[in-house]
């Protein structure tokens, strides 16, 4: 018996779609990835954590959460959501400084660390029992410009100044300097609600009275009551304009990474994508139209 | 190892498609009436059965590649050498200011001057970059202690907290004795599997009360942590911490700090750094004494067979072709 290799047979259109599969196949068994210019994010988030962001007044997971809890949920969604390629790093807010804590890392190499350090961001962390949100949002905004190009704040808070502005203050140095994209996050109930004290371990004891707290100067006797607190929204959002940031409320758990899909303000970076399943894909059909018992070829 | 699995399970639905050769086509059938005619053809029969066979594994393995099998990532478990290193990192403001430097002798270059914590990112990163196999966690601490990252395999994300630790300026007053609570808090629950060590940076001391002097030295007991502390002399006037006996006048923060370090039953080392070459110094000589066996864990990232699936696919592939093409002819 001697085999003769026929090569009219071998183009004939009969075996020309195995000829196609065997082409598309050595394609998905050489392609290298593909560099694909994509969508990514640069964002440094950053949590306000003074103690009204302790008060339990939001709605997460079917239950009561505290201001501060609904946030990091909201982190750890946004973190989940962002591409491949694009980078987030930590901050925290007290008194009127930001402490950044995590300069952005790219999301998919680091996952698990992200979360890690996510989980470590609490109350515990706060240096001093202030809040001034405007000069917060100033100084988040100077350390996303010091970290570099292209990065931008999301910076969540409940807008609750303490001690209390005075009337007409915004309570927020210029930001004209800083050009950035981003977003300022409110968090809160609409109710004021009292605040609850923890001492240095975290524990709750106790929450904050009237006599403990600047009340608002000038006000009505019995008209201030700054030991309650709510989300404040017209000051939060009087700031975003300012700072020419988007204001966004988190009222779910994907409320942050929806603004940022939609805000749109994303960089493009070239993301190396493996794009075998392509070809391969091709193949299959080229092979199933081949053997299919309908086609006529 | 773990065993294999698939990236997109639902592919396999797909693998009854692989069946399709089996099927009877139009074009193949022979114009015939009756096939009883035809002498039997043994050869060609099992020429079918073969092609059909391969045609089948054919749409088997690219269905396979699509579906992305593969061993998903683990840890495997090794033993080198390094240790167990939780950073402990002064953040307050005095930290910003520059780091003292003598007065350049006759004949010499004046250095460039550089803040404290710029000479501590550095000496530290390069700490990081010399041991990939140590375990650090990174803890800032000002009044309060900021847990920046807990131990992890991902050395880049302490870098990335030391980073981090340049951008703004930290509060003025500090509480060292919190943040060594929470230093030490971050080895609790975890399993012993190599040497622990606090590496304390800072450039002051602390005065601590007793409940706190209790609880850090039951604590560093406990969880058998060895303390080094690299002391970053303020001005010419700072004491020197290292020609201190155990015994000294403990008037001054510092060296009240350093007697109550020394008198712990705990492994105990002060590093007095005057300028960045002797912090490079020093964690150099750290480096050194927490290099003992460690069992660490190396990340094995996923291994993805869709490769060779898709290689086993061509090679049936080519051996379709071929068939195909070829004439079988009995030498006479």
């Amino acid at each position: 018996m001697i085999g003769y290799l026929l090569p009219h047979r071998l183009v004939n259109p009969h075996n020309l779609p195995v000829l196609l599969a065997l082409l598309l196949l050595l394609a998905s068994v050489w392609m290298l990835p593909v560099d694909i210019a994509q969508p990514v994010h640069d964002i440094q988030v950053t949590f306000d954590i003074s103690q009204s962001m302790n008060v339990e007044d939001v709605a997460f997971e079917n239950s009561i959460a505290s201001r501060l809890s609904l946030s990091k949920a909201a982190a750890r969604a946004l973190l989940s959501s962002l591409s491949c390629g694009s980078r987030v790093g930590w901050g925290v807010f007290a008194g009127h400084r930001v402490i950044t804590l995590i300069t952005p890392l790219e999301v998919c190499s680091h996952y698990a660390g992200l979360l890690a350090s996510l989980d470590e961001i609490d109350g515990r962390m706060r240096w001093v029992e202030a809040s001034s949100v405007g000069k917060g949002l100033h100084q988040g905004m100077r350390a996303a410009q010091t970290i570099g190009d292209g990065v931008s704040l999301v910076f969540i808070s409940d807008g609750h100044e303490a001690p209390p502005l005075r009337q007409g203050q915004r309570g927020m140095p210029d930001t004209r300097r800083f050009n950035m994209d981003g977003l300022v996050v409110g968090v809160g109930g609409d109710t004021p609600a009292p605040i609850p004290r923890t001492d240095d371990a975290g524990r709750l004891v106790g929450f904050w009275h009237a006599d403990d707290v600047v009340q608002r100067p000038n006000a009505p006797a019995g008209q201030s009551h700054e030991e309650l607190s709510r989300l404040h929204r017209d000051h939060l959002l009087r700031l975003a304009q300012l700072a020419n940031l988007t204001y966004v409320e988190l009222d779910s758990v994907q409320a942050i990474a929806r603004a940022i899909e939609d805000a749109g303000f994303s960089n493009t970076k070239s993301v190396p994508l493996d794009l075998r399943w392509l070809p391969a894909c091709l193949a299959l059909l080229a092979l199933c139209w081949r053997f299919s018992p309908f086609s006529r070829t | 190892m773990p065993p294999v699995d698939f990236a997109i399970p639902q592919l396999l639905a797909l693998l009854p498609m692989a069946l399709l050769p089996l099927l009877r086509r139009r074009r193949d059938s022979l114009p015939f009436p009756w096939i009883g005619w035809l002498p039997r053809d043994p050869v060609g029969r099992l020429l079918h059965l073969t092609w059909q066979l391969i045609a089948m594994l054919t749409l088997g393995f690219i269905i396979l590649g699509l579906a992305m099998p593969g061993r998903s990532e683990t840890r495997i478990e090794r033993i080198g050498r390094g240790a167990e290193i939780s950073i402990l990192m002064d953040r307050s403001s005095s930290m910003d200011a520059t780091i003292r430097r003598n007065a350049p002798k006759l004949g010499e270059q004046a250095q460039p001057s550089q803040s404290k914590n710029d000479a501590v990112r550095k000496t530290l990163s390069w700490l990081l970059d010399q041991r990939p196999q140590n375990r650090f966690a990174l803890t800032l601490f000002n009044t309060a202690p900021i847990r920046v990252a807990p131990f992890s395999d991902d050395v880049a994300l302490v870098q990335a907290g030391l980073n981090a630790s340049d951008i703004g300026r930290g509060s003025n007053e500090t509480n060292m004795g919190l943040g060594l609570m929470a230093a030490i808090d971050g080895f609790n629950g975890r399993s012993y599997t190599g040497s622990r060590a606090i590496l304390l940076v800072s450039d002051g001391g602390a005065r601590l009360d007793d409940d706190l002097r209790l609880r850090i030295q039951r604590g560093l007991k406990r969880n058998r942590i060895s303390l080094y502390f690299i002391y970053i002399q303020s001005s010419p006037n700072s004491p020197n911490l290292e020609l201190v006996g155990t015994d000294a006048d403990a008037s001054l923060e510092e060296v009240a700090l350093h007697v109550f370090f020394a008198n712990l039953d705990s492994e105990y080392r002060v590093f007095q750094a005057d300028d960045p070459e002797s912090m490079a110094a020093a964690i150099v000589e750290i480096d050194q004494l927490q290099n003992l066996p460690l069992t660490y864990y190396e990340r094995v990232p996923r291994v993805d067979y869709s490769r060779a699936c898709f290689i086993a696919a061509l090679s049936c592939c080519i051996f379709l072709a071929g068939l195909t093409a070829t004439r079988l002819e009995r030498l006479a």
